[in-house]
Formats: structure tokens, C-alpha cells, sequence
């Protein structure tokens, strides 16, 4: 009965250590991408399976391109806070809150395009197939960044 | 013998009725014997399945086999479990990246 129990033991165990060995090393290098500071970028490398040369180019251009996109997020910030302001001390529709509208929409317009931009210059730097793919995957985000039409008249039908 | 070929007998037959005589308890002594036969049973399986480990589980073949087996299923299961957190890290990755290079999404 001992020995029996001990094998029960023993093949518990094995499963257990089986278990742990296999999930940490399947799952390590997403985790130690996850931690690393420049994960995204090397998510981006393996997913749209970029060669040496063309991943250096994309890290330079995404390089030039965070800082102008820091600058712009500063921008958005501004004109919302602004606008938040403005809504707060008026209790109508004034040509200040109006103004103060325009300028968040024109910020916002102003960014997607140069969002827009980057994103045609860095797809097309990739293999063809990918670079569509990587282009379909960045617009769904840019051009429908929150609920979809359909998605929202199912809602509100609801 | 001449009773027996006599008319009446159709009719005795017809009103003739049996009344078996079945002990009040009956009911309940069987039910009681069923489950005691039930209990037995069960009580029976336990010591037959530490029977088996005690005789069948130490022999090589069959403790290897349940060790093989053991570690195929867990396995198994972490790769399953391995593939649909792969999945959420790519998906985080992928928001990390999007949100890296649009201003909106940081400003929110």
C-alpha cells in the first residue's frame, strides 16, 4: 500500500513539474517581451516577419516619429483640457467653446494624418503580404478606434 | 370422483379466490436486505481498489505507465494553457504597439 502511494506521489509530481517546465518555457519569451521596454517593437519584428535591414529601418523611422508624436499627444491634451475648461464655466454654446472645439478637432485631425503617414511609410518597408496586413491592422484602429456604426445602432436598438 | 364431474365445479372455480398471506414486515425486510446488499458493496470497493494499489500499482509496467501518462496529460494541458496566454501577450504587445505611435490613444 506504501509503495502504491509513493508511486501516486511520485507520478503526481512529474505531472506537476511537467506542467510548470512546459508553460514557463513556452510562455517565456512572450513574458520577456512584455517586460522589456522595447517589447512592441520586437512584437512587431516577429509578426510581420521582418528582416535585419528592414526592422533596422522601421526602429529609425519609428525612432523620428515618437518624438513629433509625443509633441502631438501634448497638443491633445491641451486642446481637451482647454475645451474641458471652457464647458465647465459656460452654461451655453459659445463662440470660445466653439472655438475651443474646432481646435481639439483639428489637433485630432492633424495627428491622424501624420499617424496615417507613418504607418504607410513603415508598411511599406515590409514584405508586401505583411505590410498589407500590418496596414489593415493599424486603419481598423485609426479609422474606427472605438465602437463601430453597426456596433452602436445595435446598441442603442437594444 | 364423481364430485369433481359434477356441475358445480365451473362455478366453485369462478367464485374460488386466493389470498396470499404476506407478512406485514415483508415491505420493509427487503428494502432493508437491498441496502444492506448496496452497503456491502460499496464497502467492497474501497479495500478492492487499495487491494489493487496495494498488488497491481508497485509492479514497473503499470507505475511507469501511470507516470508516462501523468506527465503526457499535464503536459498537454499546459500547452493548451501555454497557447491561450501566448495569445493575450501577442494581443498586449500588439495595443503596446499601437498605442506607441498614436498620439490619441496615448493622450487618453
Amino acid at each position: 500500500m506504501k509503495n502504491g502511494l509513493l508511486i501516486l506521489a511520485l507520478a503526481l509530481a512529474v505531472a506537476v513539474g511537467g506542467y510548470c517546465t512546459y508553460y514557463r518555457c513556452a510562455t517565456a519569451p512572450t513574458q520577456a517581451m512584455l517586460a522589456a521596454p522595447g517589447g512592441e517593437m520586437e512584437w512587431l519584428r516577429r509578426e510581420y516577419h521582418l528582416s535585419d535591414a528592414q526592422f533596422t529601418r522601421i526602429r529609425q523611422m519609428h525612432g523620428e516619429y515618437a518624438p513629433k508624436c509625443d509633441v502631438m499627444c501634448g497638443k491633445i491634451a491641451e486642446a481637451n483640457a482647454r475645451l474641458d475648461q471652457l464647458i465647465k464655466t459656460s452654461a451655453t454654446f459659445t463662440p470660445e467653446v466653439d472655438a475651443a472645439m474646432s481646435e481639439c478637432v483639428a489637433v485630432q485631425a492633424e495627428c491622424r494624418r501624420a499617424l496615417l503617414r507613418h504607418v504607410y511609410d513603415v508598411s511599406a518597408e515590409m514584405p508586401a503580404e505583411d505590410g498589407a496586413r500590418y496596414l489593415r491592422m493599424m486603419t481598423a484602429r485609426i479609422v474606427e478606434p472605438g465602437l463601430s456604426h453597426e456596433s452602436v445602432i445595435s446598441e442603442s436598438a437594444k | 370422483m364423481k364430485d369433481f364431474d359434477s356441475d358445480d365445479l365451473p362455478a366453485k372455480l369462478r367464485t374460488w379466490k386466493v389470498g396470499p398471506q404476506v407478512p406485514g414486515s415483508f415491505s420493509r425486510e427487503v428494502w432493508q436486505r437491498i441496502a444492506a446488499r448496496q452497503e456491502a458493496r460499496e464497502e467492497a470497493f474501497w479495500p478492492r481498489v487499495a487491494q489493487w494499489f496495494s498488488t497491481q500499482l508497485v509492479r514497473p509496467q503499470y507505475a511507469t505507465a501511470l507516470i508516462v501518462l501523468s506527465l503526457t496529460a499535464s503536459i498537454g494541458v499546459a500547452h493548451v494553457q501555454a497557447q491561450e496566454t501566448k495569445a493575450q501577450h501577442w494581443k498586449q504587445l500588439e495595443a503596446r504597439y499601437a498605442a506607441s505611435v498614436d498620439p490619441l490613444a496615448m493622450s487618453r
